[in-house]
């Protein structure tokens, strides 16, 4: 099986692939995948996950020769909030260039190319600097991993994590009810929402088990003001549920 | 099971809806009409298969938007699209609206107003028939976006026991 780490090149000049894949993977112990840039930055996303990628190396101009609507900047961006941590550099010949200009780049995360192409010495070093970088992300991305598929029963740890997902997934998520009622092989939470829908049951959703998470999941949403009708027992929980000894996360910002 | 008996029934009307948009000169309401019900029963059968209760969920029309609005916290399904969360989040935020749109086609949502399958009155007072009206959700469905929910409902579909 192959352990070496993977840099993700998106570039849309194919002679540019095979210099840029032979100076890094001549440099660090990783492989380098090259991409066309995808029209869409969800296809983009989707290539990181599939290739596991530990860092991206996007060009800037990448709608010259591709049916990319988005720059390199945006593909950082959107890649920077879908992956938080991954390292994402940008390698351009243009760096006060007016697309680039306004945005909030780091000059970290700003390759000139001909230091890039001509300077051994920047090379090397920016290199190694990279995979020092990729080796600490996949080690945080492991941990978190080796939690989920070590559990062979729900964690409050777990739960926890879990929890803290939801709220950054959702604004609208004020607070998370873990009925543990429901047992050690299977998690079910309320969710507080003030953007649920409103109801007049509560209906939870079931998740198969899956990778990162390897337990089914019910969630059900509920609103602020259904929440109380819960707890007066105005309102029913499903079958099996109860909130005795059910364990309440708050939103870390408002808790 | 009932679950597996909405998703068959689903998948039996989003193939019919393909063959009545294939059909020419078929009014785009009967599409639409097939559209809605692909999406009712399915987001019925994934709270079949949740555990809920058959006669409850009968009388519901709104399960699929519900899906859709918890969809980004699915593991199942962010592992089965290759999304991570944020992702899925964006993604679903971008078909929402017009997800409610054809939820609300069903002739019980529409509060007497535009439907896909019975005429209706008009505050003016015109009788309009959906065969002959421009529903603004057509041309939803036309864009990245309504793409982008149709390959969603599909995909779904297609894996609905990988996800629930």
């Amino acid at each position: 099986m192959e352990t070496r780490l993977v840099v993700l090149l998106v570039e849309d000049d194919p002679d540019s692939v095979s210099d840029y894949k032979e100076d890094i993977e001549g440099t660090i112990d990783v492989i380098v995948i090259a991409v066309a840039p995808p029209a869409d930055l969800a296809d983009l996303a989707t290539a990181v996950n599939q290739h596991n990628a530990s860092a991206v190396i996007l060009d800037e101009l990448l709608q010259q020769r591709s049916d990319a609507t988005y720059l390199g900047i945006d593909a950082l961006e959107y890649l920077g909030s879908a992956f938080p941590g991954l390292p994402l550099d940008i390698l351009t010949n243009y760096p006060h260039g007016p697309e680039l200009r306004g945005r909030k780049l780091y000059v970290d995360n700003l390759i000139r190319k001909w230091d890039f192409d001509d300077n051994e010495a920047f090379r090397r070093a920016y290199l190694q600097k990279l995979y020092e970088r990729m080796k600490q992300y996949r080690e945080r991305e492991n941990e978190h991993r080796q939690l989920a598929t070590t559990a062979d029963a729900v964690t409050e740890e777990f739960v926890a994590s879990l929890a803290r997902l939801h709220f950054d997934t959702d604004s609208g998520v004020e607070k998370i009810i873990w009925v543990r009622s429901c047992g050690v092989k299977q998690i079910c939470l309320i969710e507080v929402n003030r953007t649920a829908l409103p109801a007049d049951r509560v209906e939870a959703f079931r998740f198969a088990p899956s990778k990162d998470v390897p337990f089914p999941l019910f969630i059900t949403d509920v609103r602020p003001t259904e929440w109380e009708r819960i707890q007066n027992g105005e309102m029913a929980l499903p079958e099996g549920w109860t909130l005795e000894n059910a364990l309440t996360f708050l939103r870390p910002d408002i808790s | 099971m009932w679950a597996r008996a909405y998703v068959e029934q689903a998948r039996s009307d989003w193939d019919t809806g393909k063959v009545v948009t294939a059909t020419k000169g078929c009014a785009a309401c009967h599409w639409l009409h097939y559209l809605q019900m692909t999406t009712e029963k399915l987001g019925k059968a994934a709270l079949l298969r949740s555990g809920g209760d058959l006669e409850a969920i009968k009388t519901s029309h709104k399960a699929f938007v519900r899906f859709l609005r918890v969809a980004a916290r699915s593991p199942s399904l962010r592992q089965m699209l290759g999304y991570n969360v944020q992702q899925l989040k964006a993604y679903v935020d971008e078909v929402l609206p017009i997800a409610e749109g054809i939820e609300r086609l069903a002739p019980a949502l529409a509060q007497q107003g535009p439907n896909a399958e019975y005429p209706w009155e008009t505050p003016a007072g015109a009788i309009v028939a959906p065969a002959s009206h421009n529903f603004s959700v057509l041309e939803d469905l036309r864009k990245p976006q309504g793409r982008k929910l149709l390959r969603l409902i599909l995909r779904v579909l297609d894996n609905f026991d990988a996800i629930f």
